[in-house]
């Protein structure tokens, strides 16, 4: 079976907070992923194609480590509420080795994104992606464009001259965002007390929204899991 | 009754029969072998072709499959397909997107062979299409509810035939890439026939629709698992089913080929229906020859036997001439025997015909000793007769029929009453009349006996006169048969020189004058003068021997005489 369901066992732990933090809170939260949301690279039934390694003998270890593969394509903010607008940062998307590095990052919107090439060949970024349609143009080893997005949304990127390339560029609404770890964990710090919706993008399987109360003092634990469970569907 | 039939025929018939009964059969042998062979023929053809089909087939498959991957390697259609994952949900961002893959779709399908192009997500719906038509390309809508990984889809009822890769970014699948182009059962058959099965029910064929269920009871039933091909008869002709074995179609499509052998066949034999109209012909017409020379070369030596048989019947001689160098030794056996059997008939004729002659020279002789005068005269008409026909010169044959002939020619007096015969003094007219009845009295006694047929003129006319004067019939010159003409000259010779009862026999000068005179008028004239001079020499002969023998008889008397 090509598919394989990973069961995690899960916990969520919210804090809550002291006098101090009333009007602002934390949220701590656990993205659970229930099964593999990738659907795995599948091979030409009879014919092998260079390039087109099967995966079938691959899917033995990436059964063991799940996890790691599925939260590196996952992304988290907050939407929503009364949430400052946000502070526009900067971040770097480079093409190295083939590959877009780091496969997925999320950035407040009005941030400027970096696109280094540090292969020792050409590469053509390029996105369809209606919150920012781009395209960088051939250019060389060491050069570097600079694009601002300034419309929240998701860009995929890709290079047309290597078609196994992509990556995702999350461009939140607020500045309450995170990259779960490799457990799936993250948090936020310094949350108005509020309800939001937190809100989880999976490169393979999208969106997954949940409504995440703050106390005015404490801390909010969440757990999203993901796909979301028919049980728990809103 | 049994059918009478000649030896030639009979032969002829067994030969020809036979040999026709023995070209029927190996024709008809030939032609059951032929079919045979062609069955199996037909088969191998079948699979052979089926083989290239499917060599044909796979390498089609295999450059769809290879064109497939290069086409599923685009990152405009990744992208595209990417983009299906911002806007969950949202039918009008949905159908942008779509229309963003259909232009790529357009893009990726100008100038290729296939007539159908549809990506479908990584849960296997469809999410947009193309159908490449020769005028250009047309969005596919409505996209079909899901697409199967089958060989063959049926999309808007038609059916196709399809190839399909992943669309693969990085380790991740994103969907899938279809590219199909229209099943034709009918290029399944360039010659015959065929049928798609799909769970055994019939999905396509190129048989009228109304024989189908009959060939899908077939086929479900004795051509299911038949490799090899099964034989079946559709609406009355005879067909040979072939499945055609597909790899990827494992057991839920099966398509059969059918090729139909009573035309398979019909092919063949007009094409080798002038051989072996001819070879027939040139058969039969050789049996005939074959068989007519046969008999006439097995009959003919018997046919000769019977033809001289029937000759001999008709003459009423048997020869013993029977031919014994024929090439069939039974028949010379049967030729000596015949010519055996025809020597000991012709000995014991011979000895019959003598016996007659001698009986009816007694006749004669008893006939001439009824009177004194007459005696011998039989004999002497018949030695004249015959040393006149050996001056002529005649041959032995006829002057021994003139012979014998003379010595009878006055049977017929047999019937003369004695009274008259025997007469002393001159006849009177009936008498006389009466006399002349003797010679057809002869011929009536001797035209009984088929031997004496020879003998008949000169005993019925030797009283017939060169000037036809004569009697019975008053014939003249040359209408009267030579050995009657020389007998009638001998007789009436013996006639003048012998006694009779009413006058003595003519001295030599008067006969020889009476001779002479009757010559162009009794006698042919030259008979006369032959005859004459045989008797010059015989009278000189007499002459010359009685002077020869006197001084032998008399030398001691004339000596004595002398000496006297």
């Amino acid at each position: 079976m090509r598919r394989t369901f990973v069961l995690l066992s899960a916990t969520v732990l919210c804090l809550g907070g002291g006098a101090l933090s009333a009007r602002a809170g934390e949220i701590r939260g656990h993205i659970v992923i229930v099964h593999q949301l990738t659907k795995q690279r599948v091979s030409i039934p009879d014919y092998s194609l260079r390039g087109a390694a099967p995966q079938a003998a691959e899917s033995p270890a990436a059964e063991q480590t799940p996890i790691a593969s599925e939260y590196s394509k996952l992304a988290v903010f907050l939407e929503g509420g009364s949430l400052p607008p946000p502070a526009p940062s900067a971040a770097t998307l480079a093409q190295h080795n083939r590959q877009f590095e780091p496969e997925v990052i999320i950035v407040p919107v009005g941030s400027a994104v970096a696109f280094p090439n540090l292969d020792p060949i050409f590469h053509n970024v390029f996105s369809l992606s209606s919150a920012k349609q781009l395209d960088l143009g051939y250019y060389p080893a060491g050069e570097s464009r600079t694009v601002q997005f300034d419309r929240p949304g998701i860009v995929q990127v890709y290079c047309h001259l290597h078609p196994d390339m992509s990556a995702a560029i999350v461009v939140a609404p607020s500045s309450f965002l995170a990259q779960p770890d490799a457990n799936g964990r993250f948090s936020f710090s310094d949350v108005p007390a509020g309800t939001y919706e937190l809100v989880a993008w999976h490169k393979s399987a999208g969106f997954f929204r949940q409504a995440v109360v703050v106390p005015d003092d404490g801390i909010s634990e969440v757990t999203m899991t993901i796909p979301v469970r028919k049980a728990a569907a809103p | 009754m049994k059918k009478r039939l000649s030896l030639p025929t009979r032969i002829f018939l067994l030969a020809f029969v036979s040999v026709c009964l023995v070209l029927g059969a190996g024709f008809w042998n030939l032609n059951r072998a032929m079919r045979e062979k062609i069955k199996d023929r037909l088969k191998e053809s079948l699979q052979s072709s089926e083989k290239i089909l499917d060599t044909t087939a796979s390498r089609y498959r295999k450059r769809s499959i290879q064109m497939l991957a290069v086409l599923s390697e685009n990152p405009g259609l990744k992208a595209a397909l990417g983009l299906l994952q911002e806007v969950p949900g949202d039918p009008d961002a949905s159908s942008q997107v779509r229309k963003t893959i259909e232009a790529t779709l357009f893009q990726l399908g100008r100038g290729l062979e296939y007539e159908l192009i549809l990506v479908a997500d990584s849960s296997g719906r469809p999410v947009a299409g193309t159908l490449i038509r020769s005028w250009g390309t047309v969005p596919l809508d409505p996209l079909p509810a899901s697409i199967e990984p089958s060989p063959l889809i049926e999309v808007q009822g038609v059916l196709y035939e399809a190839s399909t890769v992943p669309i693969n970014l990085g380790a991740e699948n994103l969907g899938s890439l279809t590219v199909a182009r229209e099943f034709d059962i009918a290029s399944w058959s360039p010659t015959g026939q065929a049928v798609l099965l799909a769970n055994q029910k019939v999905l396509r064929a190129t048989f009228p629709p109304a024989l189908l269920p009959e060939i899908a009871s077939h086929l479900r039933g004795e051509c299911l698992n038949a490799t090899q091909g099964c034989k079946l008869t559709v609406a009355g002709e005879q067909y040979l089913a072939l499945p055609l074995e597909r790899p990827e179609w494992q057991d839920h499509y099966q398509l059969f080929g059918f090729q139909s052998l009573d035309t398979a066949m019909a092919d063949f034999t007009q094409d080798f229906w002038g051989l072996f109209f001819w070879s027939g012909l040139i058969g039969t017409v050789g049996a005939l020859l074959v068989a007519f020379a046969g008999s006439r070369s097995i009959s003919k030596p018997m046919t000769d036997l019977i033809l001289r048989l029937k000759t001999s019947e008709n003459s009423g001689l048997l020869e013993a001439a029977f031919p014994t160098e024929s090439g069939v030794e039974e028949v010379n056996l049967l030729a000596a025997a015949l010519n055996q059997a025809a020597h000991a008939v012709q000995e014991s004729q011979e000895r019959l015909q003598e016996a007659s002659l001698e009986f009816l020279e007694t006749m004669a002789r008893a006939l001439d000793a009824r009177d004194r005068y007459t005696a011998g005269h039989s004999d002497r008409v018949s030695a004249n007769s015959t040393a006149i026909a050996q001056a002529l010169g005649l041959p032995e044959k006829e002057v021994e029929i003139i012979r014998i002939g003379a010595k009878m020619h006055d049977i017929g007096k047999i019937g003369i009453p004695d009274a008259v015969l025997q007469k002393q003094g001159p006849l009177t007219m009936e008498e006389y009349d009466l006399i002349k009845l003797h010679p057809e009295i002869g011929k009536r006694i001797m035209e009984k006996v088929g031997q004496f047929q020879v003998y008949l003129p000169i005993v019925e006319l030797h009283h017939e006169d060169w000037d036809g004067r004569g009697y019975p019939h008053g014939l003249s010159g040359e209408e009267v048969p030579l050995g009657a003409r020389i007998v009638h000259v001998a007789d009436v010779y013996d006639a003048i020189t012998s006694d009779r009862a009413y006058r003595k026999a003519m001295p030599p000068e008067q006969v020889r004058e009476i001779m002479l005179r009757s010559s162009g008028t009794m006698f042919e004239p030259v008979l006369v003068e032959t005859f004459l001079s045989i008797l010059r020499k015989r009278q000189t002969l007499n002459n010359v021997l009685e002077e020869a023998s006197a001084p032998c008889y008399e030398q001691p008397a004339r000596a004595s005489s002398s000496v006297r």
